[in-house]
């Protein structure tokens, strides 16, 4: 028996993860028999491996959601840096004389003059350029610019772009049909015992994709699709109770710091 | 006006927050991303140890470690509008933690030698406890002596317990690299603390 070891450690970490050959293993095997030093590198390595994997038992048990939650409030409340604001305007600008199909949304005069009468908000004091973007996706064919007609059987893929000095924090998409019914895009909305809130979106993004694509039995004839972009979250029933009042032709957001966009198509069979 | 039927591959929103726990990363993302903030909650316990745990290992001290997991999440729930549901979550996970950890390791890094070798102990504590203690200490500077690139493999693998496909994909090397750093890791680590 020797007391020296012939198998370096690396294949003796190698053994001990499994990933070593069969020939290999064989002579690991046969070395860590022979030798005591093979045995004890193997098992300071096992040790090695424990130490590593061991719970950091102090702090593996802190309220990190709370944390996360209270953080993204604070965050969500403060304004961001201007460089990024700046490269993000570059982007949107790039994204503009490409063509894209981006409909940017002004402000509407009717917020403005209800702003110079009671409030100087700093988030209303500049221009605000936000903006949905619809592609058009037929069964088995690729996205496409959402035209002046959709077949009900065509998905639709949405996108956003939330620029200028005083961009948003939250979204609403949602459309109503030649049925008069409201549908929910996001946030999703299924169960009528719940009532969920606009989703968070990002500051300075130009065309940022949300991803699912979305494919509904739409009712022939016009389809209204709506995006509100807000600086607070709103919920479902508070929009729907807006709809009901106002009807499918509302033009301007329920809410003096919103932006309301309106696109119009028409399902066709 | 009525409730209408939403979208079909939106995941479906839970009356409660019962049953959260059996989804998904993907659709507890997709869930977040359509304001069910509970969602979020739920993936951040999911993962929360493993990534307090690699934060720790690699920073070596507690408090930086918290911040560093709190501002991971933080990043990733930003970015919720631009996530793409690909089931690869934990990737995507670690590569935002791991970065984060690299920028604080290199604005700490002076503050964190000054502090390596204080002394903890004003009470009287376990001889067994010393000795843990003191195995730690030894760990933490040896992982400070391995290069980012060995210790980012061999603390996603243990401390994080990624799979060897996990760790390729997070760092985007092959996974022939992967093997070779781990077992280069393990060897100067052990090299270190026999040296200690």
């Amino acid at each position: 028996m020797s007391s020296r070891s012939r198998v370096p450690p690396a294949m003796l970490a190698a053994h001990l993860e499994g990933e070593v050959t069969l020939s290999e293993r064989a002579a690991i095997e046969a070395e860590l028999r022979d030798s005591a030093q093979a045995r004890r590198t193997l098992e300071q390595l096992r040790n090695l491996s424990e130490l590593l994997a061991a719970p950091a038992t102090d702090l593996e048990n802190i309220d990190l959601a709370s944390r996360v939650r209270e953080k993204t409030r604070q965050v969500s409340r403060e304004r961001p840096p201007r460089s990024r604001r700046g490269a993000a305007l570059l982007l949107g600008g790039l994204a503009a004389c490409l063509g894209g199909a981006l409909f940017f949304v002004h402000r509407p005069q009717e917020i403005s003059e209800f702003r110079e009468k009671g409030s100087d908000a700093p988030a209303l004091s500049g221009r605000r350029w936000a903006g949905m973007q619809i592609q058009r996706v037929a069964p088995h064919g690729n996205p496409g610019p959402l035209g002046t007609t959709i077949a009900p059987e065509d998905g639709l893929l949405f996108s956003y772009t939330n620029l200028g000095p005083h961009p948003f924090d939250y979204l609403m998409i949602f459309a109503t049909d030649a049925s008069a019914e409201v549908r929910w895009y996001y946030p999703a909305y299924e169960n009528a015992a719940d009532n969920p809130q606009s989703i968070a979106i990002a500051r300075g993004g130009a065309n940022v994709p949300l991803g699912e694509l979305v494919q509904q039995d739409f009712a022939d004839g016009p389809l209204s699709l709506y995006a509100l972009f807000t600086a607070r979250p709103l919920s479902v029933r508070e929009v729907e109770a807006w709809l009901k009042q106002h009807g499918p032709s509302v033009a301007e957001s329920p809410v003096a710091d919103g932006v309301l966009q309106r696109i119009e198509t028409r399902v066709e069979r | 006006m009525e409730n209408s039927r939403p979208l079909s591959l939106v995941p479906k929103p839970p009356a409660t927050t019962d049953g959260l726990e059996s989804r998904t990363d993907d659709e507890l993302m997709l869930l977040a991303r359509g304001g069910f903030d509970a969602a979020f909650a739920t993936l951040i316990r999911r993962h929360q140890a493993r990534t307090l745990r690699m934060a720790v290992r690699y920073l070596g001290r507690d408090a930086l470690a918290a911040d560093v997991a709190q501002d991971t999440f933080v990043e990733i729930f930003r970015a919720l509008p631009s996530y793409r549901a690909h089931g690869k979550f934990s990737s995507y996970l670690y590569r935002v933690l791991l970065n984060r950890c690299h920028m604080t390791w290199r604005s700490s890094r002076a503050e964190q030698r000054a502090l390596e070798y204080a002394c903890e102990e004003t009470t009287e504590i376990p001889e067994l406890e010393v000795l843990l203690r003191e195995r730690r200490r030894d760990l933490r500077v040896a992982l400070g002596e391995l290069s980012e690139k060995l210790r980012s493999v061999v603390l996603l693998r243990y401390s994080a317990g990624l799979s060897y496909d996990e760790i390729a994909e997070t760092l985007e090397i092959p996974m022939g690299t992967v093997k070779r750093r781990l077992f280069d890791a393990m060897t100067k680590l052990r090299d270190s603390l026999e040296g200690a």
